[in-house]
Order: structure tokens, then C-alpha cells, then sequence
């Protein structure tokens, strides 16, 4: 086959999708190759969409967009035992267009919409082909090997939207040939039917609005990663990861810790009654800013998981920094094209990560670069904290005839005890550091 | 009130998949005899790898496989896993 594509995108997540909507919609030939039966059948996260990067790509069509709810409220909590400590955020201004550009949606729904405005844009989708290999012919990728039929195909430039595996960006050496243990985390989900109006009632949400939780500690027993529950139109997401250095070191199965983290009083209630419908399981790659790959290649680009391009931190963005990137992966090919320069050469792909840099993309994952790092440092924060400081909150409200002048000093004693004073202060000045 | 599944089993039964006639994961036998830790056998969130108390291998249900490509983290030395060939394995419906 020497027929010659000007772009090729591996992989029809909204990474590939974002970057075939911007160039198709400014007239570049784009194929993109998907190796599920159709876009999104291999296609797994946790379940919040951001949308502000959306907006710029399909604006028109949002209204039809298979989004399940609107998130009007989000909740971080602490787990441990028998307690729950949780920051619960409820906003007026969210209820309202565009939503704080946080959904949530089914991949296997929005994925597939998304392909289709792509296709309605002018670009060609192609589902059910796997892309085995890339073709590099004097150190610039030409093209793509492809499976079945092992057939080749050339383009002028070709952007991995591959997912979080990143065999082909490892096999060209734009990252480290093994991924590392500490960073990628995996996580395992199920999605819960349950009829609107119970979701309604139990998340206390208006029709159409939804709720995101997420949890720290008991769901993943003190490991690096978390819980969350995530309401669908007429289902739950209910899920948690851990790096695999620690799924490791657990001994466990993620299913045990799935069971263990639906079976706590807290969470019990919420998804009770409710019929499991589907169970799967994602990496999420989290090397944070200091371990990101290179980001290009001469006739390659590397856009979403497969760069690296997520926000672990507080926020848990991926989407957004992936349908940034694909659209920043589009403007620079669309710019290299403009000023008449052979647009798969290293210096016309070169401003990509600059672009990266200069956006919300990178200069978030920046602010927060040393957290990922820390938390395998400190991995007892994320064990002993939520223990500990849900213990001492539980025992500040805890009614009895103990004068509250002597719970105080109860509290005071036990944050020596179970902690130190001196290293408490230390370690709290150390968090402020690495999300500062 | 339903009986909803519980064990990984039971939950890979919730799972549509396009079969495969060939697997698209292979282990090193003698390195995986070797490992002492093994942690595939717990690590897979499909629980495709299985010790044969008999002869020690390992077998490989790679028909059970949700394609998060964990295994190939953990154990990069003898565990090769690879996506199955387009359109095959794993068909998520919500993801």
C-alpha cells in the first residue's frame, strides 16, 4: 500500500479524536485507527469528563452530547474504619451552564459520539485495527504497521493516541522501555443500574445533576491511590486504583479491595440494591511532570495517556489534558503545514511541547510535579493520615459528659502519641511543599 | 433484593468478549517458576494467570483478559503481553 495519508492517529479515545476533529475541521486527510469493534470499546476511567476543551472542539453539538450528569457536587473524604471525614462542595453557580465543565459519561456512549463528529468533520475512523508497530525509516516515523492483515500505512505525520500502555512510544524511545511500578496505577470499576429517581434521593441531586466522590485511605487500605463513586444517569460508578508497587506489596487482589471498600458502612447504603452491569479495569499513567516522555519525535507525536498527561494532584484530570493535547497536537501540525515547512520534521513538530508548556496542560501538571514523587516517599502519609486525623476529628465531636477543655487536651495527646508534635508540624509544612 | 457478583469469576461473567483463537500474552515458564513472589497471580484484575499445582507453570486464560496490561508491569521480565489482534478481546459496553 504506498498510498501516503498527510495524518494518521493511533487509537480513538478523545486524545486521537480531539487532534482528527481540529485538523479534519481545517482540511488535513486524517485517518484514525481503533482497535476496539468501535471507538470506546476498549475505553476505561473512572467516569468524570472535563468538558472545557470540548467546548472548543464540537461547541455546536454539545447539546446532543451523551453526557450521563451534570456534576453539581463533589466530596473528597477521608475513610477509615468505621468513619468518614469529607469535604462535601456544592455550588449554585455549577447547576448552571457549563456546568463547572465537569460531567460525567460512559465511554463506551461518548466515546463513540465523539468519533462520529469527528467523522462528520471529514475524518476517516476505522475501527478494529490495531496498530502493531511503527515504521521508521532514517529516524523519522513514516507510517504504521497494521493488525490483521499486516498491512502498512504512510502518513506524513502520525500522532500516538495509543492509551497508557505506550508500546509504541517506548519502542521508538520517546519514554524508558519499562513502565514504572511506582507510577502506573491500576484500577478496577463497576458500573451499578439503579433506577434515576433512587440515585436522586440518595445523592441528593436534581434530575439531570450528579455527584463525585472520592476517598482517600480505607478504600485502598493505606496504599498510594484512592476510592471514588462517581452517578451516571441510571447507574453508579464505583471504583479505586493503587500503583502496582503497591498492589504488589498488598498481596491482594483488586476485586478484594473493591469488595472490602462497597462492604463499608459508608459506602454500603449508597449503591445497595443496585445491580452490578459491567466490571473492568485501566491503568492510569501518573509519572507527573519531572518523568513525562518526550513528547515528539520527527513524524510522530505523543498526545493523552500516552504522553503522560495527567493531573493526578486533588483534581484527577486526564480527559481534559487529553483533548488539550490532541487539539495543541493539531494546531501545531496545522501551523508547520501553514508556513510551508515539511510538517513531519523534528523542527516543525518541536513547538508542540512549548504549546504544551504554555497551557493549562503542563503548567498544571508543573504546580504539582513533586507530588507524585512524594507520595512514594512518604507512603505513610497516605497510610497513618486518614487514621489518624479522622480519629482525632471524630473524637473533637465525639458527646459525652468530658469537660471539651479535657477532649482537647485528649486530642493534643494524641496527635503526640500517634505522630509527634515536632513531626506533625514537619510533615505538614512538607504537603504544603509538594502541592505547592 | 439481587445476588450480585462478588468474585472476580462471577464479575468477568457481567463481560462481552470477541473471541481469539490465539492468546496474545505468552510467559517464560522457568523465569515465572523462578519468581518467588508471583505476583501475577494476584496482581491480574481478571485473574488470567493460574498456578498448575502439578507441574508449577503458569496458565494463561488470556480469554479472560479486561486488557489493562498490568501484568506486563509487574512482571516485565517473563510476562510478554501484547493487544490482541484489532477488533478481538475485551468489549466494554460502559467503560
Amino acid at each position: 500500500m504506498d498510498e501516503q495519508f498527510e495524518v494518521l492517529i493511533i487509537g480513538a479515545g478523545p486524545a486521537g479524536i480531539s487532534a482528527a476533529i481540529a485538523l479534519a475541521k481545517a482540511g488535513v486527510e486524517v485517518v484514525v485507527l481503533e482497535r476496539g469493534e468501535y471507538p470506546g470499546a476498549k475505553n476505561v476511567y473512572g467516569g468524570i469528563l472535563f468538558t472545557h476543551q470540548l467546548e472548543k472542539l464540537v461547541a455546536d453539538q454539545m447539546e446532543d452530547a451523551p453526557f450521563e450528569r451534570a456534576v453539581t457536587r463533589r466530596r473528597f473524604g477521608a475513610l477509615a474504619d468505621d468513619r468518614e471525614v469529607a469535604l462535601d462542595l456544592k455550588v449554585g453557580s455549577w447547576r448552571e451552564k457549563p456546568y463547572n465543565h465537569t460531567v460525567t459519561a460512559l465511554r463506551g456512549r461518548f466515546d463513540r459520539w465523539f468519533a462520529e463528529q469527528a467523522e462528520a468533520a471529514g475524518a476517516q475512523v476505522f475501527s478494529g485495527f490495531m496498530v502493531s508497530d511503527l515504521i521508521v525509516e532514517d529516524g523519522r516515523v513514516v507510517g504504521v504497521k497494521v493488525q490483521p492483515g499486516d498491512e502498512e500505512m504512510r502518513a506524513q505525520v502520525v500522532i500516538s493516541a495509543e492509551g497508557a500502555q505506550a508500546f509504541l512510544a517506548r519502542k521508538v524511545g520517546l519514554m524508558q522501555p519499562q513502565l514504572p511500578q511506582r507510577h502506573m496505577i491500576t484500577n478496577v470499576k463497576e458500573v451499578i443500574g439503579m433506577p434515576q429517581e433512587k440515585i436522586e434521593d440518595r445523592f441528593l441531586c436534581e434530575p439531570g445533576e450528579g455527584v463525585a466522590m472520592e476517598y482517600f485511605g480505607e478504600p485502598v487500605k493505606g496504599y498510594f491511590g484512592m476510592g471514588f463513586v462517581y452517578t451516571n444517569k441510571d447507574s453508579i460508578s464505583i471504583g479505586l486504583g493503587l500503583t502496582v508497587h503497591d498492589l504488589i506489596q498488598s498481596k491482594q487482589t483488586l476485586n478484594d479491595f473493591l469488595e472490602h471498600f462497597k462492604s463499608l458502612p459508608t459506602i454500603r447504603k449508597l449503591i445497595e440494591g443496585g445491580e452490578s452491569m459491567e466490571y473492568a479495569a485501566h491503568m492510569i499513567p501518573e509519572y507527573g511532570y519531572n518523568h513525562l516522555p518526550k513528547m515528539s519525535m520527527p513524524g510522530l507525536m505523543l498526545v493523552g495517556d500516552t504522553a503522560g498527561l495527567v493531573n493526578g494532584s486533588v483534581y484527577h484530570e486526564g480527559t481534559n489534558l487529553a483533548t488539550g493535547s490532541g487539539l495543541l497536537a493539531a494546531e501545531t501540525i496545522l501551523e508547520a503545514k501553514e508556513k510551508g515547512m515539511d510538517f513531519g520534521t523534528g523542527e516543525a513538530l518541536a513547538p508542540y511541547r512549548q504549546k504544551l508548556e504554555a497551557t493549562f496542560v503542563l503548567k498544571d501538571m508543573k504546580k504539582f510535579r513533586r507530588m507524585p514523587d512524594f507520595f512514594n516517599k512518604y507512603p505513610h502519609i497516605l497510610r497513618d493520615y486518614p487514621t489518624h486525623v479522622t480519629k482525632w476529628i471524630a473524637d473533637y465531636f465525639t458527646i459525652d459528659e468530658t469537660p471539651k477543655e479535657d477532649v482537647e487536651k485528649g486530642i493534643l495527646k494524641s496527635i503526640k502519641k500517634d505522630i509527634g508534635m515536632w513531626k506533625f508540624a514537619t510533615e505538614m509544612l512538607r504537603i504544603g511543599r509538594a502541592v505547592r | 433484593m439481587s445476588d450480585n457478583p462478588k468474585t472476580i469469576e462471577d464479575k468477568l461473567g457481567l463481560l462481552a468478549y470477541r473471541s481469539d483463537e490465539k492468546s496474545h500474552i505468552t510467559v517464560d515458564q522457568e523465569k515465572f517458576k523462578a519468581d518467588p513472589v508471583k505476583a501475577i497471580l494476584y496482581a491480574c484484575p481478571a485473574k488470567v494467570y493460574v498456578e498448575d499445582p502439578q507441574t508449577g507453570e503458569c496458565i494463561v486464560n488470556y480469554e479472560n483478559c479486561v486488557e489493562c496490561g498490568t501484568c506486563h508491569v509487574v512482571a516485565p521480565d517473563y510476562v510478554n503481553w501484547f493487544y490482541p489482534e484489532g477488533g478481538k478481546g475485551v468489549h466494554y459496553k460502559m467503560g
